[in-house]
């Protein structure tokens, strides 16, 4: 079996490209090491900064920037990749847009605002409750469910001049849980944990609202009288979360939202979910679990690459590829502190602006520590979310300088790239250099591979953190993969 | 805890990936998750020196640890290497309880199918009166829908072929297990007549249950005593160069990984590559197949083990059922939540149904006329529950192959 495209990954990157590959009509596989990043995300897809018209912004980065993965692609492009994504999800995890895809503003779980570009149904009436400072809303925490304070978030929004903002709360044990109708299951096994006043994830308690969601609402409806919209904390259900939403906003009368909350997070993995029941109804194949290692080339081709699977390696081959490994958060790179290197084809890793991969700042005592803890730390992947800590701390950091809290756009600002700060997230920039067909290039720029495509997280040039473009960049790129991947197929 | 496994903890960056996918852990409001039984508890494992004294912050971890089924899904989801499952399984060490009746009886499938084997014309008829299964049942702590019956048909277990005559090639090793034994003997009937067809002869040797269920209940001792017994029996025709077929993915699997994990010795790795699932072993007869095949008009669910994921072979097998033209083929990968024995067990039996309803959902949805599947226990627990006909594989092929 040889596949038209064999995509390396199953992030946004390489699940949007796969969607783009099966319906140019191509034999699909996508092969990944694990889940994505889209387990942890907010589900909100981020195009670029802060502003309400990003497009002007993105504009001056592209041509100040010529190396940024934006700067591949025409802003007709990058919009029609996104219209592309909203389309293919409508029915099972539908997105939002605002007309030629400008930013919503939306509140976070700590009464702050952010901006994103395309909000997911389930966040969709937050961004018209933030849009009025007269709106009311009451925001609904769970006992039994700590990553969430609804005070917290209250407080944020009072703040900023919300008064209309009221927190309340509502106790888990109004859920019943599957299963938890057999008494001999309760008989036999430990009482359960919420009774311990221990807590509950929440995917749990998602699929707890899926089976009950009725007795919850129930708890509610008296709650929720003269209120505009009711907040929750993304727990409104996984797999049947449209049917949990509709029905609360049904049964309440009101608007209902959620703000997304820390990992394990509800909307991303609803959309990673969908992303892949919608492929393998297409007639897409996975193969989920195990590392790509290595590949097959000859002559700058690909022609297969390989799989650690239990008691033998598998190979899979395919005539065109797409790399979409997610760079080193993701996998797709290992970093030591001599070096980074791609793990499936051996690429070259760029890491523009950087001389050192990561470096003390004096300032900070926090992020000296975490630079530290960096040093000794023997995995990669741990190294980059510590990398990302820090980066968070620089964030902050230059919050408090600037006295505009949640202001990611001015972290770009000139004086920020040169104080010392800027080196501490400079190891999220890192990542394999390519053309504008996104094949992989040299620092001559010349093409090391011709028929291996890069898109997302794995691209260099770009940092999803301060920018606030990681799943517009996963979209853009990975859709632009496909189209170049199945020109060339066409060709032949 | 060995050194390796000791680094591997160190990939574990918290960021729940795992705790995303466990079915355990979405059905059951105790359960911790993969993330606090596997890499988290063995953590304060190793703080607690070698002897594995745990702190008493464990206790209400370890009593969770008999929930985990085993399905493997943590670990494939786990973006970062870290071996989930294994260090699960691992910290099960530290549990020192006394084995139930039931559980030991439920690890033992070879010595249970012996019996039953033997006793079945006298005790089938007694079983068949519903008292008496409620009682024998409840005495146990077993929770199942399906009648209990002791199957009555004579094992393959008889070696076809003691000796092995002339060169390896054109042979292979077939390794039924013992689900196929005791209760499907008609699967590798189906296995072993296809090979005929294709002209690979097979030899079934003497071979003991893989040690799979010892381990799931939690005897490690004994079941390691099995692996090696199986690793001696095998070693023979190992060096030869012959290849070892299963049609059961858990046999596989735990020949093909779990040996290795709880063995780490060069003897289980030879074993562990000389291991082929069904599918990986037809995959080259292909284009053979293709050519002997007839079509099947028929809409079929074809469903995708766990064990099956956790080997990477589900493509391979998949890309066999496409070779029958006609059959339309819709699959779904969700756990049935019986894994093996687990959902026999009274105080399982619960999350386990409630983990299988959303798959025996969407197998409805479907509406196939044919279920295909390879694993026994899942074949057994979605036949029931769906009451639609499930085969395995290669009793579809085998008939597309005779028609
Ligand atoms: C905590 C967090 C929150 C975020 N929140 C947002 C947000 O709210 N909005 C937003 O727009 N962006 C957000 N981002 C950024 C954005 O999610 C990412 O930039 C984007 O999703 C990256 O997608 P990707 O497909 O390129 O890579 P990834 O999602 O990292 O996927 C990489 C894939 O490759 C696989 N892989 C890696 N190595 C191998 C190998 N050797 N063989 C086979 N497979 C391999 C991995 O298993 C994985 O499936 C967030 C990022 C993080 C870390
Ligand atoms: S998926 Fe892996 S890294 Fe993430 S929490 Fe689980 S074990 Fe740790
Ligand atoms: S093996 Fe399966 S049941 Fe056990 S923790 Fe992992 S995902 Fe959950």
């Amino acid at each position: 079996m040889i596949y038209d495209v064999v995509i390396i990954g199953a992030g946004l990157a390489g699940m949007t490209a796969a969607l783009k590959a099966i319906e140019m009509g191509k034999k699909t596989i996508v092969v990944s090491h694990g889940a994505s990043t889209m387990q942890v995300m907010s589900g909100c897809i981020d195009l670029y900064g802060d502003d309400r018209n990003p497009w002007p912004a993105l504009e001056e980065l592209v041509s100040q920037n010529p190396a940024h993965p934006y700067a591949l692609l025409s802003q007709e492009e990058i919009q029609e990749a996104l219209s592309f994504f909203i389309e293919r999800m409508k029915e099972s995890c539908p997105y939002h847009n605002q007309e030629g895809f400008t930013n919503f503003r939306i509140p976070t779980a700590f009464g702050e605002e952010r901006s994103t570009c395309l909000l997911p149904e389930g966040q969709f009436a937050g961004q018209s409750a933030a849009a009025d400072v007269k709106s009311r809303v009451l925001v609904v925490g769970l006992k039994g469910y700590p990553d969430f304070s609804a005070e917290l978030l209250v407080e944020g929004m009072h703040k900023r001049g919300y008064q209309g903002w009221d927190a309340a709360e509502v106790d888990l044990s109004c859920l019943q849980m599957p299963g938890e109708r057999n008494e001999r299951v309760k008989r036999a096994g430990t009482s359960s944990r919420r009774h311990k006043g221990l807590s509950a994830n929440s995917v749990e308690i998602a699929k707890r609202l899926e089976k009950s969601w009725q007795h919850f609402a129930e708890e509610l409806r008296g709650m929720v009288q003269g209120f505009d919209a009711v907040a929750f904390p993304a727990v409104l259900g996984l797999d049947e979360h449209l049917v949990v939403k509709r029905g609360l906003e049904k049964y309440l009368g009101v608007r209902v939202f959620e703000v997304p909350t820390i990992h394990p997070s509800l909307p991303g993995i609803r959309l990673a979910r969908s992303l892949g029941a919608e492929l393998r109804e297409s007639g897409c194949d996975f193969l989920q679990g195990f590392p790509v290692v290595s590949a097959d080339i000859r002559e700058r081709q690909c022609g297969s690459i390989i799989a650690s699977t239990p008691g033998r390696p598998r190979c899979v081959r395919g005539k065109n590829f797409i790399l979409a490994t997610g760079g080193v958060l993701g996998g797709g790179i290992f970093a030591e502190r001599k070096g980074a290197r791609e793990v499936v084809f051996r690429l070259p890793v760029a890491n523009p602006g950087a001389d050192a991969y990561i470096q003390a700042d004096p300032h900070s005592a926090k992020i000296a520590d975490l630079t530290a803890a960096l040093a000794d730390t023997h995995s990669s992947r741990a190294a980059d979310l510590i990398a990302t800590r820090v980066a968070a701390l620089a964030d902050d950091a230059h919050k408090e300088q600037s006295g505009t809290p949640g202001n990611r756009r001015k972290a770009d600002s000139p004086q920020f790239t040169t104080s010392g700060l800027r080196h501490q997230i400079s190891i999220s920039q890192a990542g394999v250099r390519v053309n504008q067909q996104l094949l992989p290039v040299d620092e001559d720029g010349s093409v090391l591979l011709e028929n291996v495509f890069c898109a997302g997280r794995i691209l260099a040039g770009y940092d999803p953190f301060i920018e606030g473009s990681g799943a517009g960049v996963a979209v853009s790129t990975g859709y632009k993969a496909a189209l170049e991947a199945g020109r060339l197929g066409n060709n032949e | 805890m060995n050194e390796q496994l000791d680094r591997l903890l160190d990939h574990c960056i918290k960021c729940s990936d795992c705790q995303g996918v466990c079915p355990v852990a979405a059905h059951n409001p105790q359960y911790p998750g993969p993330k606090l039984l596997g890499p988290d508890l063995a953590r304060i494992k190793c703080a607690g020196g070698a002897k594995g004294n745990t702190p008493e912050a464990a206790g209400e971890l370890l009593r969770s640890l008999e929930m985990c089924s085993g399905c493997q899904r943590c670990e494939l989801a786990c973006p970062y290497g870290v071996p989930v499952a294994q260090l699960i399984r691992q910290n099960r060490d530290v549990l020192q309880r006394k084995l139930l009746l039931r559980d030991k009886m439920l690890a033992t499938p070879q010595v249970l199918g012996q019996m039953g084997t033997a006793i079945a014309p006298l005790m089938n008829p007694v079983l068949r009166n519903s008292l008496v299964q409620k009682m024998i049942k409840g005495m146990l702590g077993l929770e199942m829908e399906q009648p209990l019956a002791f199957a009555s048909r004579k094992d393959l277990l008889q070696p076809t072929l003691r000796q092995w005559a002339g060169a390896a090639e054109g042979k292979v090793i077939y390794f039924p297990g013992c689900h196929v034994n005791y209760q499907e003997p008609e699967v590798g009937r189906a296995f072993l007549q296809l090979l005929d067809i294709l002209g690979v002869k097979a030899l079934v040797t003497d071979q003991i249950c893989c040690g799979m269920p010892l381990l799931a209940a939690g005897n490690r001792e004994k079941a390691h005593t099995a692996f090696q017994r199986n690793i001696q029996i095998f070693k023979e025709y190992v060096e030869q160069g012959s290849q070892i077929v299963t049609t059961c993915p858990s046999c596989s699997l735990t020949l093909k990984k779990i040996y290795v994990e709880e063995l780490g010795t060069e003897e289980a790795r030879q074993l562990a590559s000389a291991v082929y699932d069904y599918s990986e072993y037809l995959e080259q007869y292909s284009s053979c197949l293709a050519a002997l095949v007839h079509p099947l008009r028929e809409r079929a669910a074809y469903h995708l083990p766990c064990h099956t994921q956790a080997q990477g072979t589900g493509l391979a097998g998949l890309q066999l059922m496409r070779l029958v033209p006609g059959l339309e083929l819709n699959v779904v990968d969700d756990c049935c939540g019986q894994s093996g024995t687990y959902g026999f067990k009274a105080e399982k039996q619960g999350v386990s149904r409630a983990i299988g309803s959303s798959l025996v959902w969407r197998i409805a949805s479907i509406e196939p006329d044919i279920i295909i599947t390879p694993c026994g226990s899942c074949k057994d627990r979605l036949s029931f529950a769906s009451g639609v006909q499930t085969v395995h594989p290669v009793q579809l092929l085998n008939n597309a192959c005779q028609k």
